[in-house]
């Protein structure tokens, strides 16, 4: 199948109808779905937010087909619902009505980490500069997706937000240049941080609080085939008014950080174990504190220059007892 | 403890401790120092006593390294 034109190049109009009669599929790095769903401002917030995206009608062949869809009972009326499905089956109970554009990601997200287990998949966002990766893992409240956003809007190539995937052979990290998640406070910090940036609506008291989607660097689709190969792993703290701070991290915490959050760590078993062991004995990890983007930018730069690891760098460990 | 069968665990070592994949029993754990050490020993030695295996360390310290390895261990 050939991708050869963008979904910015259809009309709204045309995408709508498109996506309504479940006819379009579209590729995020290795990955296609084909879409099904008659929302129109779905519709208008995927044709924002995928414009760069390349596409395809009526494929031979997706790796996931997913729809939006209203349920058709009474609460339609009253209380209107949407629900997620992948497959013809619905995992999850359904969201409020305007909830639907998020809903769509993170059904999309749920669908790569339950199933995509040819790749490690971490619950990491990660960026490549010069042909260098670096992950940012996502403890709560960590500010991840609002640094994510910063560095993608600065000259980092936005590999993935949520999901990080890695080849289990190269260790490579693959692009999927997806939409970034940001709520609350951190919306409007990016907004102002890149007034010329693409967002979905907005949506409100969801679970997460307030949240929308920001549209990938066009650079970052262009390029969504690059792989990059990982060289650190950087936990980032917001805290506010505090001095940036970059500290080694233990190897053994971020393995255990991985072992535990990785979403396919356990099912792919001794693959799993290797593949996360050889991924953090290749990159330098850190800690990473900081209240503003600026800071922090800064600091990734620093990271960039030949001597800006603080040691501790993929320095390799034992292989082992056999 | 089980025997140490050298093809049961995968091992990656760093200066501050490993992690060990089990494959008898599809575990992962970490150990700092000196439980990392201890359980080095044990391997090389797999039929010692854990308390039997000297380690450069405050007594106190080994026990605990002794007692840390039979909770991953349990039928140490």
């Amino acid at each position: 199948m050939s991708f050869e034109r963008c979904v910015g190049q259809l009309t709204l109009p045309e995408f709508r109808a498109h996506l309504r009669q479940g006819r379009i599929a579209i590729q995020t790095g290795p990955v296609s779905w084909q879409l099904s769903c008659s929302l129109p401002d779905v519709a208008q917030a995927l044709h924002g937010l995928y414009a760069a995206h390349p596409y395809t009608l009526d494929p031979e062949f997706a790796d996931y087909h997913v729809a939006l869809r209203t349920p058709g009972n009474l609460r339609r009326w009253l209380r209107p619902q949407v629900q997620f499905w992948i497959d013809d089956q619905a995992p999850f109970e359904p969201l409020p009505r305007d909830q639907a554009p998020a809903m769509l990601e993170w059904g999309l997200n749920w669908s790569l980490a339950a199933s995509a287990h040819q790749w490690l998949t971490l619950h990491a966002a990660s960026l490549e500069r010069e042909g260098h990766v670096v992950i940012l893992p996502a403890p709560p409240g960590s500010g991840k997706s609002t640094l994510c956003a910063a560095l993608a809007l600065r000259g980092w190539r936005l590999l993935s937000d949520e999901l990080t995937l890695i080849d289990p052979e190269c260790l490579q990290a693959l692009a999927l240049a997806r939409p970034v998640n940001l709520k609350n406070a951190s919306i409007d910090l990016i907004r102002r941080f890149e007034p010329s940036a693409r967002w979905a609506p907005e949506a409100y008291d969801t679970q997460k609080g307030r949240v929308t989607h920001l549209a990938p660097p066009a650079e970052a689709v262009a390029r969504m085939h690059e792989p990059g190969q990982p060289r650190w792993i950087v936990f980032p703290r917001y805290e506010a008014g505090a001095e940036p701070l970059l500290s080694p991290r233990s190897k053994v915490a971020t393995f255990t950080h991985f072992a535990e959050n990785a979403f396919n760590y356990s099912i792919l078993g001794e693959l799993g174990f290797d593949t996360v062991a050889r991924l953090v004995d290749q990159c330098a990890c850190y800690d990473f504190r900081y209240s503003r983007l600026e800071d922090a930018l800064e600091v990734f730069e620093w990271l960039l220059q030949p001597d800006g690891d603080l040691g501790d760098g993929g320095d390799g460990g034992d292989a082992g007892n056999d | 403890m089980e025997r140490a069968d050298s093809q049961r665990f995968l091992i990656r070592r760093w200066p501050e401790g490993l992690v060990v994949f089990d494959r008898l029993l599809g575990d992962t754990h970490a150990m700092g120092e000196p439980t990392a050490s201890l359980f080095e020993a044990w391997l090389q030695q797999p039929g010692q006593a854990l308390e039997a295996l000297t380690l450069p360390v405050p007594p106190g310290a080994a026990q605990a390294a002794v007692a840390e390895l039979r909770r991953l261990f349990p039928r140490a």
